[in-house]
C-alpha cells in the first residue's frame, strides 16, 4: 500500500515504470486515475509517479478548511518527493494540477528538470465569477454529495466535450470525479481553488524561471487558452502545444497527441540545458 | 444512480437513495419497468438488505498477481497465475447484507479471512458479447467480502463450506450505477486499520474480458453478480472484529465478526 503520512495527511501514490522520475498532479475532483492513459505509456520509458492531492480520492481528507492551501499543496509534493528520494523530477499536471506543478517549479526550481503544465489558468480571468462559482458549488457539495456533484459536473464545459465522446468517457470521468470525500473537495475549492493567485499576478517570477516548460492547452477550453497564450509569452523558451478540437481534459480527450507532445518534450529537454531565451513561436502536436 | 433493497417495518422493496439520504420505494424490477412510489423514508430508518439476491451467483476467484503470490508464498508453493477468465460460483444462502454478522462455525480453525472485492451486477440478458460491448450489459457495481475458511477451502473436496458457510458472503451496501470499475479502488479495514489497498484495474482479468468469456458459453441474466476477487494478503479475523470494504464511488460494506459457542 503506497502510502506516506505528510504534512498530517496520508498521501496515496503510484510509481509505474522505470527511467528518469516524472510526477503528475492531477485536476480538482479527477484523482490519480484520470492520469491512466498517461502512465500506460510513459511509464515505458520514465518513472512515473502519481498520486491523490489531498481532500482527494484515497488520500486523507481533513476536516478543518485550514489544512488546504496552495501552499500546502506544494509542500506535500515536495514531501512527497523526499519520500520517494527524488531529489530532480519532470514535474507536470492538468489544471489544478498544472497550478501545482507551475507553483512547485517557482518554489523549488533546482527540483525540477522539466516542467508541463496542461489546461491551467481557470480563473485568472473574472476572478470573482470565479470564486462565486467555486463557492457555489463548494456548498453543493456538501448539501447533496458526490453523485449529484458528478452529474453537475458532467453538463459543465469543461467536462462535457469529453463525456460528449461516448459512453466508455463518461462513465470513466464519472467515476473519476465520484470517488473522493465530498468534504475534501469542498474544502480544496474554497481554499485552494478561490484563493489562489491568479497566473497573471505570477508574471514576474515566471519572467525568471529556467526549467524548460511545455505548454499544453486545448483547443477549446475557454477558460485556459488566453492564459496559456500568456504564459507561453512570460516563461522563457516556453513551449507552446494547443492540441486542436478537444476542450479542457486535453490528456484524456486526445491522449495520443498529449503523450507524443510529452515525450518528445521529456527527450528534448533531457538531451539540452534548460532555455533562457524568450518564447519564439507556437506549434502543433 | 443509488439502488438498494430496504425493509421498512413490514415492506420490503427495491429503491432508490437520493442525494439528501432518503431511500424512495419502487415498485417492479430494477433491471426491467419500475416506478417512484410516493414512499420516501429516511435512509438510517430502514434496514438496507443484500441489494439483489442473483439468479446465479459467479466468482473471478483467485484473479489479482499479488493475492497469488502471498498466499503461495504462506503455502511454502509457486504461485500460478490463472491462463485464462474461468469463472466459479459461490452460493446465495451465505449472502447477508451490511451490519450484519460474519458467524464463525464453532468448528472453524482461526484462518478465517475476509476477500475484499468488486462486484458486478449484470442487467441485461446477455450472450456472446465481445469486450468491448461486455461493459453494456452491466447494470451497476457494489461490493463483496468473499469470506473464506482456509482449511475448509484447501482440504474439502468443493468450496461448499470454505466459501459458502451461512454469512460467508456479505455483500452490499447498494448498486451505483453508471461506473467504471477500471477507474475504482479497494480498501479492506480490519478494527479500523487499513490492511490493503488496491486498484481494481490491477486484475489478471477484468470485468469486461470474464463477461465476454463466461457469455462465450454461458446465458448471463439481469441480477447475475460477478465477484471480481481480491488483491493482497488476507488475515484471520475473530470474534468481535469489524470487517470494512470501501470502494470510493460505491460505499462502505461493513460487518461484524461473531465466533459461535
Amino acid at each position: 500500500m503506497p502510502r506516506v503520512d505528510v504534512n498530517g495527511v496520508s498521501l496515496y501514490y503510484e510509481v509505474t515504470g522505470h527511467g528518469p522520475p516524472l510526477v503528475l498532479a492531477h485536476g480538482f475532483a479527477c484523482g490519480l486515475r484520470s492520469w491512466d492513459p498517461q502512465v500506460k505509456v510513459l511509464a515505458r520509458s520514465w518513472r512515473v509517479v502519481t498520486y491523490d492531492v489531498r481532500g482527494h480520492g484515497i488520500s486523507g481528507a481533513p476536516d478543518d478548511p485550514a489544512a488546504y492551501s496552495q501552499p500546502i499543496s506544494i509542500a506535500d509534493l515536495r514531501a512527497l518527493l523526499e519520500h520517494l528520494k527524488i531529489r530532480r523530477a519532470a514535474v507536470g499536471g492538468l489544471s489544478m494540477g498544472g497550478n501545482i506543478a507551475l507553483n512547485f517549479a517557482l518554489a523549488h526550481p533546482e527540483m525540477v528538470t522539466a516542467l508541463i503544465v496542461a489546461d491551467t489558468g481557470a480563473g485568472s480571468d473574472e476572478a470573482a465569477d470565479w470564486v462565486a462559482t467555486v463557492h457555489a458549488f463548494a456548498d453543493a457539495l456538501e448539501r447533496n454529495g458526490l453523485e449529484a456533484f458528478a452529474d453537475a459536473a458532467l453538463a459543465n464545459p469543461l467536462f462535457a466535450r469529453y463525456v460528449a465522446q461516448g459512453p466508455a468517457a463518461e462513465r470513466f470521468i464519472r467515476t473519476c470525479l465520484m470517488t473522493h470525500r465530498a468534504r475534501g473537495l469542498a474544502h480544496t475549492g474554497r481554499e485552494v481553488l478561490s484563493k489562489r493567485p491568479s497566473i497573471y499576478s505570477l508574471a514576474p517570477r515566471l519572467r525568471e524561471l529556467s526549467v524548460p516548460t511545455l505548454l499544453i492547452v486545448g483547443e477549446h477550453d475557454d477558460p485556459c487558452v488566453k492564459v496559456h497564450r500568456f504564459m507561453a509569452d512570460t516563461i522563457p523558451g516556453a513551449r507552446h502545444v494547443l492540441i486542436p478540437g478537444v476542450g479542457h481534459l486535453t490528456n484524456l480527450e486526445a491522449p495520443d497527441a498529449f503523450n507524443r507532445a510529452v515525450m518528445r518534450f521529456l527527450r528534448e529537454a533531457a538531451r539540452r540545458p534548460a532555455p533562457t531565451g524568450r518564447s519564439k513561436g507556437r506549434r502543433r502536436p | 444512480m443509488r439502488w438498494c433493497r430496504f425493509q421498512s417495518g413490514r415492506t420490503v422493496a427495491f429503491g432508490i437513495i437520493g442525494d439528501d439520504n432518503t431511500v424512495t420505494e419502487v415498485t417492479g424490477s430494477p433491471f426491467a419497468e419500475h416506478t417512484r412510489t410516493s414512499n420516501v423514508v429516511g435512509l438510517s430508518r430502514v434496514k438496507l438488505l443484500v441489494p439483489v439476491i442473483p439468479p446465479t451467483f459467479y466468482a473471478a476467484g483467485v484473479n489479482y498477481r499479488e493475492h497469488v503470490t502471498e498466499m503461495a508464498q504462506r503455502r511454502g508453493v509457486k504461485p500460478e497465475f490463472p491462463p485464462n477468465a474461468d469463472v466459479g460460483y459461490r452460493a446465495n444462502n451465505a449472502l447477508v447484507a451490511t451490519d450484519e454478522p460474519i458467524f464463525i462455525p464453532k468448528d472453524a480453525t482461526d484462518q478465517v479471512q475476509y476477500e475484499g472485492e468488486l462486484v458486478v451486477v449484470i442487467g441485461k440478458r446477455c450472450k456472446r458479447v465481445s469486450e468491448a460491448q461486455a461493459l453494456d450489459y452491466v447494470f451497476g457495481y457494489t461490493i463483496g467480502n468473499d469470506v473464506s475458511e482456509r482449511t475448509w477451502q484447501r482440504g474439502d473436496r468443493t468450496f461448499w463450506r470454505g466459501k459458502n458457510t451461512d454469512t460467508f458472503k456479505p455483500m452490499g451496501p447498494s448498486i451505483v450505477t453508471g461506473l467504471d470499475p477500471d477507474a475504482l479502488r479497494v480498501t479492506i479495514r480490519l478494527n479500523g486499520k487499513e490492511m490493503f489497498t488496491y486498484a481494481v484495474k490491477d486484475a489478471i482479468f477484468g470485468v469486461r474480458q470474464f463477461i465476454s468469456r463466461m457469455s462465450q458459453y454461458l446465458t448471463l441474466h439481469p441480477g447475475d453478480v460477478l465477484w471480481m476477487g481480491t488483491d493482497g494478503a488476507t488475515e484471520n479475523m475473530k470474534d468481535g472484529d469489524v470487517v470494512e470494504v470501501e470502494i470510493p464511488g460505491i460505499g462502505v460494506l461493513r460487518n461484524p465478526v461473531v465466533r459461535e459457542r
